[in-house]
């Protein structure tokens, strides 16, 4: 058995030398990440103008404390509330309570729908879509909207009679497929209303698609307040309900979370475990490389292919003609049995005699002619490449 | 620690606990299972690390052959130890197989053999034997890496050994030819034969004729003497082992095809009956052999030769008179083996060489690259007529230091790798002849 001490350890490589494209990447990369982040936040967030629409405490032209605050001081008892918890939280009469609904994100879910029923005998929808008016008014359909206009009341319903006209951008409902006991007031035409009464469990529901007259920017024009006045200071108490994403966090309304089986975050556990595993199995090494010193590879060739790249960039055509010229002079003189040391002109003569070219001819290709450019250059070469096979031929011939 | 593709499906299974018994108490039982699962294949494995390990393994190798590499496992331990072994050599043994698989009993022990083809020469070392030892559900496996240091010397390979047989009849038909062909400053008397036809009958020896006169009468028998060429001279082999012998000319550093050629050179000096004596030096001397003969000089030589590699250092040329007047006083042949490229790199060669001219015989051997004179000829576009010029220039520079070397009284060798072994044989044979050893 033959041992030798253990192999010296590696000499540790140079840590490869970051480069100018490298760093011009990264930064590049960096300010385009920053770029897409600002974009998707400044998209994502909500809008001012999202936060404060309708909101009782908003003075802004979205919101709607003008309107509040005349209700209050008519003498209705004002709530607002942004979760269901707090809307039960109220504590009044049905009969005498009257709910404005205005549900944006489309954060309650039937079952939560149906129990304001209970808690209020007077349901104003704002600007339900149709999820919504299944519950609230079965049958009516959500049917587009409109630009901003004054619509006339002709219906009999109080408010509305009293208003005479609105002004708004109205969200339209088709009551055509309705039950009989379903009134539409502020018609657009074609069957189609903004303001929708009906009855529903029980409830008075008015399904409402003027939102935007209830807004401190609006309340003003045309029949707007007197509507809006009307239609919600009938009752002692007024809940201003508008639900918003805090809703989700109370439990009340089943997200993504609460509907998965209890057994799935140990599964993706245990899958993680298994993904751990099966990286260990595959990827356990049976044992450290062996560093080996390896020799350097040095292609011989690479002088030559430098000053050939050399001669080319800097478009050094006698210089690279001179070699060629003398590498076929010598090779001449060796076919016509000259010694080396020949001179040019002797060699010239001797291919003279031999080939039956016209001397000058010879001379001004072999030493005097110098090429315009790259073709040239070309063209020289293969002339000479010409010259030496037809001198081997005839040497060979002889 | 490692685990086996069993233990990784058994994790996976894990699955219908999880969903059957609702979530974090079928993950719980699980865990407790896995753990189990572990705790029994370590504690029951045979332990790795009470192996023992012994390499037998061949001291030389020549580069081409492949050779068992022999690993004997005793297990002393309480436990049998199945798994799997994996010998560790550097890449370029060409060790295979990789890994085998391992059975070994308590108290047992077994023979494992792996097959080595390196494919580089020169010191090919082993570092550590790594054993992977399975409990006895297959699941989990203790790994152990234990350092069993080997070695294995792998010589040049000698390919040029072809051109021998027929170098060796030429430096046969050189012996016993008559003084015409050979006789001159150089050649020694060797014997007194008879007069056959076509002998010169200049090499008559009318001394010796006279003496053998036959006393019963008779014809008389003519004798000529023969000569043949001197024994006993000495050859030394200079080889360059700095940055320019790195570069490769057809897949093979420059360095290589010296060592073909020298040792070729050897092989055929040393059946001639003179005295080879070899250096690799670059800024110091990196090889020697001095005062072997016969057989043993080639096997010194590839022995020496085997680990040595390029230095990407400038070759210190001043040294090297003084180097062969450390070999020998007598008058050498010395031959030289290193690259003529370029005029300005040959400097300090051509500066040194005088000093050697004058006592000694010597030959310049230089690999040339057949790619560039390849090049002088494919002129198709531009940038091909520029490589072609380029490539005459390199040449032309070849042609200038061999020149200026013939100046100062030496004689330059060039082939390309395949020719350069033989054609610097046969040159020693032509100075044999001529007699200027």
């Amino acid at each position: 058995m033959s041992v030798a001490a253990p192999p010296a350890p590696p000499t540790p490589a140079a840590p490869p030398r970051r480069t100018l494209r490298g760093v011009l990447i990264g930064v590049s990369l960096a300010v385009v990440f920053l770029l897409v982040a600002v974009i998707v936040y400044a998209v994502t967030r909500p809008q001012q103008r999202e936060v404060d629409y309708l909101s009782p405490t908003s003075g802004s032209p979205y919101g709607s404390r003008a309107l509040v605050n005349v209700l209050r001081d008519q003498g209705v008892d004002v709530e607002q509330a942004t979760t269901l918890a707090e809307v039960r939280a109220v504590d009044s009469d049905p009969a005498e309570t009257t709910l404005v609904l205005y549900d944006y994100y489309l954060v309650l879910g039937s079952d939560q729908r149906r129990e304001l029923f209970e808690i209020a005998d007077r349901i104003v929808v704002l600007d339900p879509l149709d999820a919504e008016l299944d519950d609230f008014a079965p049958g009516v359909l959500h049917a587009g909207d409109d630009l901003g206009d004054t619509f006339p009341a002709d219906c009999d319903l109080p408010a509305a009679e009293k208003a005479e006209a609105v002004s708004a951008a109205p969200y339209l409902y088709d009551i055509a497929e309705a039950d009989a006991e379903v009134t539409g007031c502020f018609s657009v035409g074609d069957g189609l209303y903004s303001v929708v009464h009906t009855r529903t469990r029980g409830s008075e529901v008015t399904v409402v698609g003027l939102s935007p007259a209830f807004t401190n920017g609006e309340i003003l024009k045309a029949g707007n307040a007197a509507f809006a006045l009307n239609l919600l200071g009938e009752n002692e108490t007024l809940i201003w309900y508008r639900p918003d994403l805090s809703e989700l966090e109370s439990g009340e309304i089943p997200t993504a979370v609460s509907l998965t089986p209890p057994w799935v975050t140990p599964l993706v556990l245990l899958l993680v475990l298994l993904g751990l595993a099966a990286a260990i199995w595959r990827g356990r090494r049976l044992g450290p490389l062996v560093a080996e010193r390896l020799p350097v590879v040095v292609r011989a060739n690479e002088t030559m292919e430098g000053r050939a790249r050399l001669y080319e960039r800097a478009g050094a055509r006698e210089h690279a003609l001179d070699s060629l010229r003398i590498g076929t002079i010598a090779r001449l003189a060796v076919w016509c049995g000259l010694p080396r040391r020949a001179t040019v002109d002797e060699v010239v003569d001797a291919v003279a005699a031999l080939t039956g070219r016209d001397r000058d001819t010879l001379a001004h290709l072999l030493v005097d002619r110098i090429p315009a450019g790259d073709g040239a250059l070309v063209e020289l070469s293969d002339e000479l490449l010409v010259l030496e096979a037809e001198v081997t031929r005839v040497v060979r011939g002889r | 620690m490692a685990v086996s593709g069993w233990f990784v499906l058994l994790v996976a299974a894990g699955a219908a606990p999880v969903v059957l018994l609702g979530g974090v108490p079928g993950l719980a039982l699980w865990g407790v299972v896995l753990v189990a699962v572990i705790a029994v294949d370590l504690a029951l494995a045979g332990s790795p690390r009470a192996l023992e390990f012994a390499r037998d393994l061949p001291r030389r190798l020549r580069l081409g052959e492949s050779a068992p590499a022999r690993l004997a496992v005793a297990n002393p331990g309480r436990r049998a130890v199945h798994g799997t072994i994996r010998d560790a050599w550097e890449p370029s043994a060409g060790i295979r197989p990789m890994r085998q698989r391992l059975s070994v009993a308590a108290g047992d022990a077994i023979a494992l053999t792996f097959g080595l083809q390196p494919v580089r020469r020169g010191e090919r070392r082993a570092a550590h034997v790594t054993v992977r030892s399975f409990g006895p559900l297959r699941m989990v496996a203790r790994q152990a890496t234990i350092p069993v240091p080997g070695s294995v010397r792998v010589l040049p390979p000698f390919t040029a050994r072809k051109h021998l047989p027929s170098r060796l009849a030429r430096l046969r038909e050189l012996d016993g030819r008559t003084s015409v062909m050979v006789r001159g400053q150089g050649t020694e008397f060797d014997s007194l034969r008879e007069y056959v036809r076509g002998d010169d009958v200049r090499s008559l020896d009318w001394r010796a004729t006279a003496r053998r006169r036959d006393p019963a009468g008779g014809g008389v028998k003519l004798v000529v003497r023969t000569w043949r060429p001197e024994r006993d001279r000495r050859v030394v082999i200079v080889i360059d082992s700095s940055r320019t012998s790195a570069a490769r000319i057809a897949d093979e550093p420059r360095l290589d095809t010296a060592f073909e050629a020298s040792l070729l050179l050897a092989a055929l000096a040393t059946r001639a009956g003179d005295r080879v004596d070899m250096l690799v030096h670059d800024r110091v001397v990196r090889g020697r052999v001095q005062g072997a003969t016969g057989a043993d000089l080639l096997a010194k030589m590839v022995d020496v030769l085997a680990p040595i590699e390029p230095e990407l250092l400038e070759g210190d040329w001043h040294a090297i008179p003084e180097l062969v007047r450390s070999v020998t006083t007598q008058k050498a042949l010395v031959v030289i083996l290193t690259s003529i490229d370029t005029p300005g790199g040959s400097r300090p060669l051509l500066a040194m060489l005088p000093t050697l001219t004058r006592r000694h015989t010597v030959v310049v051997a230089a690999v040339t690259d057949p790619g560039v004179v390849e090049a002088t000829r494919e002129r198709g576009g531009s940038d091909e007529v520029y490589r072609a010029a380029s490539a005459e220039r390199a040449l032309l520079d070849v042609a200038r230091v061999a020149t200026a070397i013939g100046q100062v009284g030496a004689e330059v060798v060039t082939a390309p790798p395949a020719d350069l072994p033989p054609a610097l044989a046969d040159r020693y044979l032509a100075l044999k002849a001529a007699g200027r050893l």
